[in-house]
């Protein structure tokens, strides 16, 4: 699952932690391409978070979700129905529907999070007036989906995880009246082992990260290309690293240059950041962001496409990251961090800064509190 | 006493203002009808009914023709396939409980001959399983409304009929008559629009421009808002018949917000008006949030003075 799951995951704690009695309801399903029951239904516990597990059910009339999802992304509007049989045709949980609409008036405030799927373009209707939505935007076509407008104009509040992401919605509906920038965050690790991560994964090269999906959405094709354009080009000593889920389809010409780690245990992840070099974040698709934080907590520089507004943002106030334009770019800043790695460094550690100054969870869980004042 | 085993001659025709009290014991329920998201109060009279059977403790299924429903399955055809894959299904379970619609069982071109058949194809499905409930929230969701043969022969199969309040029992009464001795013809349960509390949205005593303000923008959210019901119920349902009601439905609520009968009011009277007309009217589900959300928002524009 991505950066919102784990928001999500990280504040229901965090509020638990402060004495709010905190349910999740969601899905069976782990992997969020076949959205197959891999959990068990029902309840369940984490930490002092109740986790209530509802099995996901899928349609079988793959064309019919196959043409709707081609119109969504090649810009044509759906009409309402059309929205509403493409949503529900990549999977749906009835009983989770269900059981939010018998339950509804015992949760004094109901979040949403994020805001492409199921669970919230059907549910966030069932109480309104409690509705909490985390939507988790990208420009990206799905967000032009009347039925997005929809759920950003009904809620009660709305929860944006930075300003580019707060302005995007503007440009997409109107919102709803009690809606504010609450921001994000991610846990600080107490220490890092890059020896340790290095040896482990017998890494004998310096090398660049790249954490997430690996998938179109993410940047990922664009990455190979770029990235092996600079290596050529400009003879650098780097590896690719790359983690995360998703099939990572790499080029032939690129095979010796590309490490796949696949999916590391969590308590793995910081290390992979503070023994990079740099890390490249190519995705086109963020709202918040999580890993470049986690990358310049492990003060590791970040090189970002600055076709995200939200990284480019990031990388502007921070002055913690290298924004690229296209794939020369891109071989520009892989150079800088080759041949200047103490300035690297130095950009990396105003990062580091920006992450303790802005997104801590006590300070990102006092606005959330703030926020449901309106609500509780 | 489970209602399977209550005698019918037993039953008198009345309203059943406890519904839930006629069984005791957890069972599988099949659900067959449509959910929300869409916007209809038939939609939103079955979800309060499904929610109520839950809360029973009842394992409920759902069973949707509309494809964008909420549901465990769909039928992929209505009419008369539609029964007879209705009839697949119900033997596995303790109850049945059907909505009627647009499509289910009769679809809303079929002839005489066509409207016939389907209403004993879906007869003789709902005569294979137990525990009959048919729900029928408005007359006109049966094209051909809910008179003839056929459909008495429909109604027999069942061993509770709902409708979707007195208006709708009196009409089906005047339609059907009694349909079998003894037959309990009910009313919904009262649908499930979370009542608030005005005071609770936090407002204090407002002054005389912050109720205008509230006013103005509910009306304005307000009349869009029934731009876009009219536009939705006549796709979805062609039942043209709803938009006058539509419209009388919000002239009401702009009259309960605009009229005062003891000089100017605060927001709260304002939005506690506005509320109490829209709980009543099911069609009014959407104004409920719209008026929600301009309280809202107005609260945010106009911080009424706690102080005076």
């Amino acid at each position: 699952m991505g950066g919102s799951e784990a928001v999500v995951r990280e504040a229901a704690q965090g509020l638990a932690e402060r004495g709010y009695e905190v349910d999740v309801l969601t899905t069976c399903a782990q992997d969020h391409f076949t959205w197959a029951n891999e959990f068990p239904p029902g309840v369940a516990t984490d930490g002092s978070v109740t986790v209530r597990r509802f099995p996901t059910l899928q349609n079988r009339d793959h064309h019919g979700w196959n043409r709707a999802q081609e119109k969504i992304l090649s810009g044509d509007q759906l009409d309402e129905l059309d929205e509403l049989a493409w949503s529900n045709g990549r999977f749906r949980v009835p009983d989770l529907y269900l059981y939010l609409s018998g339950h509804a008036a015992e949760y004094a405030a109901i979040v949403f999070s994020p805001y492409l799927f199921w669970t919230t373009l059907y549910c966030a209707g069932i109480a309104p007036e409690r509705t909490v939505l985390m939507p988790c935007l990208h420009d990206e076509p799905y967000a032009y989906l009347r039925s997005v407008a929809a759920a950003l104009a009904s809620a009660a509040v709305v929860w944006f995880l930075s300003e580019p992401e707060h302005q995007l919605a503007h440009r997409l509906a109107p919102v709803a009246a009690h809606h504010s920038v609450i921001g994000a965050a991610v846990k600080i690790p107490e220490s890092y082992d890059p020896d340790g991560f290095r040896e482990r994964h017998n890494l004998m090269r310096p090398y660049v990260l790249y954490a997430g999906r690996r998938e179109g959405g993410k940047g990922w094709q664009e990455l190979m290309a770029g990235f092996g354009l600079a290596v050529r080009r400009h003879h650098l000593p780097f590896d690719l690293v790359t983690v995360g889920v998703g099939h990572a389809q790499v080029p032939a010409s690129l095979e010796d240059r590309i490490v796949d780690l696949g999916y590391l245990a969590p308590g793995e992840v910081p290390d992979a950041f503070a023994a990079a070099d740099a890390f490249v974040q190519p995705s086109a698709n963020e709202s918040f962001s999580r890993t470049i934080m986690e990358a310049w907590l492990a003060e590791t520089v970040v090189i970002a496409s600055g076709a995200s507004d939200v990284v480019t943002w990031h990388c502007e106030r921070s002055g913690g990251g290298l924004v690229y334009a296209d794939e020369l770019e891109l071989g520009q800043c892989l150079r800088f961090v080759a041949q200047a790695p103490e300035q690297a460094a130095q950009l990396a550690r105003m990062g580091r800064d920006y992450v303790l100054a802005n997104y801590r969870w006590p300070s990102v869980l006092d606005a959330m509190e703030r926020s449901l004042e309106d609500l509780l | 006493m489970p209602w399977s085993a209550r005698s019918r001659t037993s039953c008198e025709i009345e309203r059943a203002a406890e519904p839930r009290a006629w069984q005791v014991a957890a069972v599988r329920i099949l659900v067959v009808g449509s959910l929300p998201p869409s916007e209809s109060a038939r939609a939103e009279a079955l979800r309060v009914e499904v929610v109520g059977l839950l809360a029973e403790g009842h394992t409920v299924e759902v069973v949707a023709l509309d494809p964008v429903a909420t549901a465990h399955r769909y039928l992929t055809m209505g009419g008369i396939p539609g029964c007879v894959r209705v009839a697949t299904l119900v033997s596995g379970f303790d109850s049945v409980v059907v909505q009627l619609q647009p499509g289910l069982p009769v679809r809303e071109r079929a002839g005489s001959l066509e409207r016939n058949l389907s209403l004993v194809a879906l007869s003789f499905a709902l005569r294979r399983g137990r525990q009959v409930v048919i729900r029928l929230e408005r007359l006109d969701d049966l094209p051909g409304g809910a008179g003839g043969r056929a459909a008495l022969f429909l109604w027999r199969s069942a061993e509770r009929i709902v409708v979707g309040g007195d208006d709708q029992r009196a009409a089906f009464f005047a339609a059907v008559g009694r349909p079998a001795e003894g037959m309990v013809i009910g009313s919904s349960r009262e649908h499930d629009v979370h009542e608030v509390d005005a005071d609770d949205l936090g407002w204090g005593e407002g002054t005389d421009t912050s109720a205008e303000n509230v006013l103005e923008l509910v009306r304005k959210r307000a009349a869009r808002e029934r731009r876009q019901l009219a536009a939705s119920e006549s796709a979805h349902f062609a039942g043209w018949d709803r938009l006058p009601a539509s419209g009388t439905a919000f002239t009401e609520l702009d009259s309960a917000v605009s009229q005062s009968p003891h000089g100017p009011r605060t927001p709260g009277d304002l939005a506690r008006s506005a509320l109490a007309v829209a709980d009543r009217r099911p069609l009014l589900r959407p104004a409920v949030r719209v008026v929600r959300a301009g309280f809202r928002s107005a609260r945010a524009l106009l911080q009424p003075d706690r102080s005076d």
